[in-house]
């Protein structure tokens, strides 16, 4: 099940003179329980893509299927309850007095029993590792790490099964996005939430995801498993991308050492490859 | 030589309707020398965009002072002086765009300081020539890419011949190859012509060329250094919400293993050379 989107073709401005064609016959498979990369270029159309998970943009043609439901045909208020979409810098979207208030916003009209509406938004500032204490805050006056996550936070009380995120860590200090990842994982692991997530970060796709989804002018350019994906780095290189850094190195101490393995892309595993160079080379 | 100096600076955000205040640069002294490249590191809310401001007046020290030259900050009259020494490039284009064309946005600077059109042009295209955007000059600003947008604002701090650029985490919104751009352009604007570059960035690779990297924690300098001496306190970095180069960890987590590797390393060849070296001796 999860996302299925079949030949979507989608252009803006349709019919003036400043039309402009930003998907192209896209067709994929997100299941259910995935962690999904989604790189590309800027202007590639990786946003005009996620914005139809939720149907904030309706197809030209083809089609997008939610758990087998066709976005056309679905009722919104229950896609959206579905599918959580945070945008880029969405503390730029807060805008109740309070925490509690703005995190409650989206189901404030569902749930009338402030006592439960209260609870629900406990748990959900907790997913995302802040205390109780923030709710009485006003979001001003947080910090950049904070209003992020408060923001995901009024997402998740929605409890969506597909959590999709555009570039969630632009912005935030080293920490702030360790943090956030931390939480994701988090959500992955243990609440089993398929994970959509778009970033200009090499690095933090390897170290996250499960399977990539490269587009580029707006269509799949590649798709598949993080090694598939940045063993192809010529291609990469073409459309203006890259592999991970420690990818980069490896292959330049290949160079070197031939009996290296350079299909490496994280941290850990480059690490556990030099210590077998020197170890090999000791015995 | 030095072109911005601060001594027990501070500044605090007061919030008149909560009575609060909190202190946002807490007794900066600071030197920045003529044609330094220097990175400015510290979390969210550790001060950096205030100490920024600070420096061209767009905001005025509560304590202490900021000299530009030989002109104080909080001198009034010398403003126009300042701003015309200190650009800033901040984190969103869209923000500091304001014309309908690029050039005219590239002109705004030239003549709101009253200068002759034949010199505006002659600015204008010199500014964008080396941006490398003289081509784009008469798009709408709207239409191009994240890193071309923020070329234009850079080609519009150029105009004003500037002595020193500000770049408030100026790359933090584009894609890797408009931050490779802009990276590239910064670097050739310090040391070609000389501009002295001030980098706000979270981004750890963008540092690692620099003269200098000062650290801000809580508003204080919590520590001034060379990459190579700042990127060695691993666990230092890291307690102040930081992180070092990719490179530079992957060679802290083999000396965790008990293999000696050098501790500074910051580049991708200085790596490579590193195990080279290491190799001949076992």
């Amino acid at each position: 099940m999860g996302i299925e989107v079949k030949n979507l073709s989608y252009t803006y401005l349709r019919g003036t003179p400043f039309e402009r064609n930003a998907l192209n016959d896209v067709s994929l498979d997100i299941n259910d329980g995935e962690f999904t990369g989604i790189i590309g270029h800027t202007g590639c159309g990786k946003t005009t893509l996620i914005q139809h998970f939720n149907a904030l943009l309706k197809p030209n043609s083809g089609s997008v299927l939610i758990d087998g439901q066709d976005i056309a045909d679905t009722d919104l208020k229950k896609l959206r309850h579905k599918v959580g979409l945070v945008f880029q810098y969405p503390e730029h979207q807060l805008f109740e007095e309070t925490v509690l208030k703005d995190v409650a916003f989206g189901i404030r009209k569902k749930d009338h029993d402030p006592e439960l509406v209260r609870e629900k938004v406990i748990d959900a500032v907790k997913k995302v590792g802040l205390d109780e204490a923030i709710l009485t805050k006003s979001v001003f006056d947080l910090s950049g790490g904070q209003k992020r996550r408060v923001a995901i936070a009024g997402v998740l009380i929605m409890e969506p099964s597909i959590l999709v995120l555009d570039e969630p860590a632009a912005g935030l200090d080293p920490s702030g996005r360790d943090s956030l990842y931390h939480i994701l994982t988090d959500l992955h692991e243990k609440s089993r939430i398929t994970i959509v997530f778009v970033s200009h970060s090499m690095e933090d796709i390897a170290l996250l995801c499960d399977r990539v989804i490269v587009m580029n002018k707006g269509g799949i350019y590649m798709s598949g498993s993080v090694e598939e994906i940045f063993r192809r780095s010529l291609e990469l290189n073409e459309i203006g991308l890259d592999v991970p850094g420690i990818t980069t190195f490896m292959k330049m101490l290949k160079k070197e050492h031939p009996q290296v393995d350079d299909d490496v892309y994280r941290l850990k595993d480059a690490k556990r490859e030099i210590i077998k160079l020197f170890r090999g080379e000791r015995c | 030589m030095d072109i911005i100096k601060t001594g027990e600076l501070s500044f605090t955000y007061k919030n008149e309707e909560e009575n609060s205040l909190s202190r946002a640069v807490d007794e900066v002294t600071l030197t920045i020398n003529k044609g330094e490249f220097v990175s400015v590191l510290g979390r969210n809310g550790s001060g950096k965009s205030t100490l920024a401001k600070l420096f061209n007046a767009l905001l005025l020290p509560d304590e202490g002072f900021v000299y530009v030259y030989s002109y104080d900050t909080s001198d009034k009259t010398c403003l126009w002086e300042i701003r015309k020494t200190v650009g800033m490039v901040f984190q969103n284009p869209d923000n500091q765009i304001i014309g309908t064309t690029v050039e005219e946005d590239v002109a705004f600077g030239p003549e709101n300081m009253g200068m002759e059109s034949a010199l505006i042009r002659q600015r204008v295209d010199d500014s964008l020539r080396v941006v490398g955007l003289s081509e784009h000059s008469k798009k709408e600003p709207h239409m191009l890419s994240g890193g071309q947008k923020q070329r234009t604002a850079i080609a519009g701090i150029l105009a004003i011949m500037p002595d020193v650029i500000v770049l408030d985490e100026a790359t933090s919104m584009l894609d890797p190859a408009g931050r490779k751009e802009i990276m590239r352009i910064v670097k050739k604007l310090n040391k070609e012509e000389g501009i002295t570059i001030i980098n706000i960035t979270h981004i750890m690779d963008e540092t690692v060329d620099s003269d200098r990297i000062v650290i801000l924690d809580k508003g204080r300098i919590k520590c001034v250094g060379t990459p190579r001496e700042v990127f060695k306190n691993v666990e230092e970095i890291r307690k102040m919400g930081l992180d070092v180069p990719q490179i530079t960890d992957l060679f802290y987590e083999l000396r965790k293993e008990g293999i000696c590797v050098r501790e500074d390393v910051l580049t991708p060849e200085e790596g490579i050379s590193c195990i080279r070296e290491m190799l001949k001796w076992v």
